[in-house]
């Protein structure tokens, strides 16, 4: 059941970034192309079609312990925290796509949208701050990865205002990310045994060396290759292309990690 | 692209196979418990109360009472007096040994399940 709930969180999880980070692209850097607002829809669908299956896993997967009273357990589970976060995702997903792309609206409903999705998470159950915590982590991821999915999609990529603008964003996003991030391993992983000895440990630094790859590669395009283009040298933007379909990748399986920390049991405290 | 889009999927799912172990539930874990885990009192308890370390879902948890011979004592109905906090009510119990094998939800509704024993050393 941990492969299926992994696997359907990364879906969830790559959905989330395509949709989220396309809007806030087109809301921040650029007009998506035609094949870039396709993605963003079919980002959305995806997600979509996820939430069914989350849905479905989860009354599998807590049948076996409901409350023998009579009520059917699809009402029982709507009502718990997790189901009442459920609909509200399902309702936010709807406003998200019927609103016009890139507009202030969309923007704010994605964020909204986010937070619930961190609400109904494990970050949801340790507590509000916690959720917001993820909230800034999981939106910045967001931007970060969208939007440079984005970018490659654009029929302009060689615009330098473009890069530039999306500099600016995944600089942000990455500062955003990075002490969220912390805040949350000193959260989940109360001392540094457990991030040895424990399988959600162990996932959480393999995350965390990924993540320290991406960043090198990201300050590569700040440093090197969006100033390169800026002075207009001709191979500037095949590199700069490479290492972002590069950083795509790894995002990927930086959200697979995540997904997997989602399904994984914490550190447990000592019983008294 | 679509070679690197094809590896890179290859590649997370072989990962997510080879990282994900056999049997994982998470996350809400036994806190404190009433009787103590383990302990041994004189009389017998009112009520057998479960903190743990998260807030839980009490319509999709559940708490068991075994005596010694595995056989399951009539408790009253599950309480969830505080978020995070789980009761039943006992009958009088006799001196022996008792387990409590308690199995809960939390709120991010993942599982968890676990006992522990107490002792009831005198009526």
């Amino acid at each position: 059941m941990t492969a299926v709930l992994t696997i359907l969180g990364w879906l969830d999880l790559l959905g989330t970034a395509i949709l989220a980070g396309g809007v806030s692209y087109a809301a921040l850097v650029a007009p998506l192309s035609d094949s870039g607002r396709r993605v963003v829809y079919g980002g959305a669908l995806l997600v979509a079609i996820i939430l069914l299956g989350e849905l479905a896993a989860t009354g599998v997967r807590l049948n076996a312990l409901a409350a023998a009273d009579g009520s059917p357990l699809l009402w029982k589970l709507l009502a718990t925290h997790w189901g009442v976060l459920w609909i509200v995702r399902c309702v936010g997903l709807a406003a998200i796509v019927a609103a016009p792309v890139g507009s202030p609206a969309q923007l704010v409903v994605v964020a909204l949208w986010l937070l619930a999705r961190s609400l109904q998470a494990h970050a949801g159950a340790h507590g509000t701050l916690a959720a917001m915590i993820d909230w800034v982590h999981l939106s910045a991821a967001c931007a970060w990865m969208g939007g440079l999915l984005q970018f490659l999609l654009s029929r302009v990529p060689n615009s330098v205002n473009v890069a530039e603008r999306l500099r600016r964003v995944v600089t942000l996003s990455v500062l955003a990310l990075v002490p969220a991030g912390v805040y949350g391993a000193f959260v989940h992983v109360p001392t540094v045994a457990d991030l040895v000895s424990t399988a959600y440990g162990q996932v959480l630094l393999a995350k965390v060396a990924i993540a320290i790859g991406l960043f090198a590669l990201g300050a590569r395009n700040h440093f090197v290759h969006v100033p390169a283009l800026q002075r207009g040298h001709v191979t500037a933007l095949g590199h700069l292309g490479n290492a972002v379909r590069l950083e795509i990748a790894g995002g990927a399986l930086i959200l697979l990690l995540s997904a997997l920390l989602g399904a994984l049991p914490m550190p447990a405290p000592t019983v008294h | 692209m679509h070679r690197h889009l094809i590896a890179s999927v290859a590649v997370a799912l072989l990962a997510a196979m080879a990282l994900t172990p056999p049997c994982a539930w998470a996350h809400a874990f036994l806190e404190h418990a009433e009787p103590r885990v383990g302990s041994s009192i004189q009389s017998s308890p009112a009520a057998v109360t479960l903190t743990f370390t998260e807030p839980v879902e009490a319509d999709f948890s559940q708490i068991e009472i075994l005596d010694a011979r595995d056989h399951r004592i009539e408790t009253g109905p599950l309480a969830h007096p505080k978020p995070a906090e789980l009761r039943v009510a006992l009958p009088p119990l006799a001196p022996g040994d008792y387990t409590v094998h308690w199995a809960v939800t939390s709120v991010d509704t993942h599982q968890t399940e676990g006992r522990f024993a107490f002792t009831v050393t005198a009526p």
